[in-house]
């Protein structure tokens, strides 16, 4: 517990704080309550300091610390995602924007995921695990993660495509 | 196609792309949460909570018959902004062998039977600063906590007229006071923790010089035991709550039983503990799960053997499917020469986990067979 350690922590945590904030938004879907669970990870981790330290890959146990964040958020007081519904109506009907359209639907269609399946994806496509290291995060199989992976982006692309043909 | 071909995880990309709004992480507010929570790990968890605590004088729980006369009562402090906060009388007496109390008002639980109050002011400054107490009642000379962190001990201002002295730890920022430890009874000290840098040495005094408990209830065990000729019942520990995670356990410790005790024992000392862990998993190290790596008495068991190491130490744990874990450790110097594998393997067959961990109502006043 001295500031040596906290030092070292600060020096770990800034260059992945960015990366830690999107792959906690991409698991919430909103980035104040994203930031919320980055605040509480990295507070387990700090607890934990000299495990993440020393542990064969730093990153990926982070990722792993942040996961379990975020499931463990979800499971205690946070019932559902509705980010279409929190965003709000005066927002929708703006004057079509693509990037905007585009960038609310993959968050539509991402926010449709069950958590487990958000946190596959992010943990595999964006923080670069592995199948067996996102099995290992999650605590499931690797045959787990490999048919959450494709369920999930099937119905990414299902929804997507629906929402792109559906838009005027 | 390449995972990054792929339409779903193009999509998953862009939006991570998405600039970000100004950060509300607080790195300075992780560290500090951080310390106050390996604070109560470090005291409560691995320490106090195995050491909470009441500590038995020399014969154990057989011979605890005498009485201690606690301090004596006080009015209840009134005022304060609260203006809420009542105290309990002190106890009168304080039987060794009744119920031990530790309290950290941070897990907004009392860790056993007893109820603890502290004056206003104290509430107060608790609230206000946002950090937990501890207190933990131990026999003389066996805060055990205190010594394995390497406190160091400054006289303070008597409490109620009873000898008091800081606790000091090192750190980078110099010496800071981190508890007070003072007479509580004969025989029997109170020890009186809170958070790093939460408050000031006569915050200390103030808070110590407000506790008050009623008289707990008698302490009940999750386990029996039968320890073999030349065991010392030193210490029990009937509720043993980790701060963060690990241990919802209930054990004694036991020394070899060789003069009396000390009053101020060695922090490497010899001793032998038994434990039972209701958790549903316990952890080696980095992560890694206990599983049994041999069979003990037909038992499936983890062992660590260190007693050609570094540690010098034994310990075995029963890991029985579906039923609290048992765990007899050896430690400290000598320890293993002179209470060996066989007869930690023995010790650990003979314990016999009673209940669960919601459910005591089969835990015992009587943990000794």
């Amino acid at each position: 517990m001295s500031s040596h350690d906290d030092e070292d922590f600060a020096a770990f945590v800034r260059p992945r704080l960015a990366r830690l904030r999107r792959a906690a938004y991409l698991l919430c879907g909103d980035w104040v309550r994203g930031d919320d669970i980055v605040q509480r990870a990295l507070t387990d981790a700090f607890v934990h300091w000299g495990r993440v330290r020393g542990a064969a890959n730093p990153d990926a146990y982070l990722h792993t610390v942040l996961v379990h964040r975020f499931i463990d958020d979800k499971r205690g007081r946070w019932s559902g995602v509705q980010l279409v519904d929190s965003i709000g109506p005066d927002l929708i009907s703006r004057a079509y924007q693509p990037d905007l359209d585009e960038a609310m639907d993959v968050r539509a269609a991402l926010a449709r995921l069950s958590p487990r399946q958000r946190a596959v994806l992010v943990l595999r496509f964006l923080c670069d695990m592995s199948v067996e290291q996102t099995a290992s995060a999650l605590g499931c199989s690797s045959g787990t993660v490999k048919s959450q992976t494709s369920a999930a982006l099937d119905a990414m692309r299902r929804q997507l495509t629906t929402t792109r043909t559906e838009r005027p | 196609m390449t995972r990054f071909e792929d339409s779903g995880v193009t999509d998953l990309l862009y939006v991570a792309s998405d600039d970000p709004p100004p950060s509300r992480v607080d790195l300075g507010e992780v560290l500090r949460d951080g310390h106050r929570r390996r604070f109560r790990r470090r005291v409560l968890a691995p320490v106090v909570c195995a050491a909470a605590v009441v500590a038995l004088a020399a014969g154990g729980l057989a011979s605890a018959e005498h009485l201690w006369a606690g301090p004596q009562p006080r009015p209840p402090a009134t005022g304060g902004p609260t203006g809420t906060a009542t105290l309990n009388p002190a106890p009168t007496a304080f039987p060794l062998d009744r119920q031990l109390f530790a309290l950290d008002d941070t897990l907004g639980m009392p860790l056993t039977g007893i109820t603890l109050s502290a004056g206003s002011d104290a509430l107060q400054y608790g609230d206000a600063v946002g950090n937990g107490i501890l207190v933990v009642l131990c026999a003389q000379g066996q805060d055990l906590a205190c010594r394995r962190e390497g406190y160091d001990r400054v006289d303070a201002p008597p409490v109620d007229g009873r000898p008091a002295s800081y606790l000091y730890q090192q750190t980078g920022e110099g010496p800071r006071a981190e508890a007070i430890a003072f007479l509580w009874a004969p025989g029997a000290q109170a020890v009186l923790f809170h958070a790093p840098g939460a408050g000031t040495e006569a915050q200390l005094v103030q808070l110590a010089q407000s506790l008050r408990t009623d008289v707990g209830e008698p302490a009940r065990f999750g386990l029996t035991v039968s320890p073999p000729p030349g065991l010392r019942l030193v210490q029990t520990s009937p509720i043993l709550v980790g701060a963060d995670g690990p241990g919802l356990l209930s054990g004694l410790t036991f020394d070899l039983g060789d003069g009396p005790l000390s009053e101020a024992p060695t922090r490497s000392g010899p001793s032998i503990q038994v434990r039972v862990d209701y958790d549903d998993v316990r952890w080696v190290s980095e992560g890694e799960p206990m599983v049994a790596n041999t069979t003990v008495g037909g038992r499936p068991a983890w062992v660590d053997d260190q007693t050609n190491g570094f540690a010098h130490s034994y310990t075995v744990w029963l890991l029985d499917p579906g039923q609290p874990a048992v765990m007899v450790s050896v430690t400290g110097d000598g320890a293993t020469d002179r209470f060996g594998a066989q007869q930690a393997n023995d010790l650990a067959l003979s314990v016999q986990a009673l209940g669960t961990w919601d459910d005591r109502t089969q835990w015992t006043e009587s943990p000794i067979r």
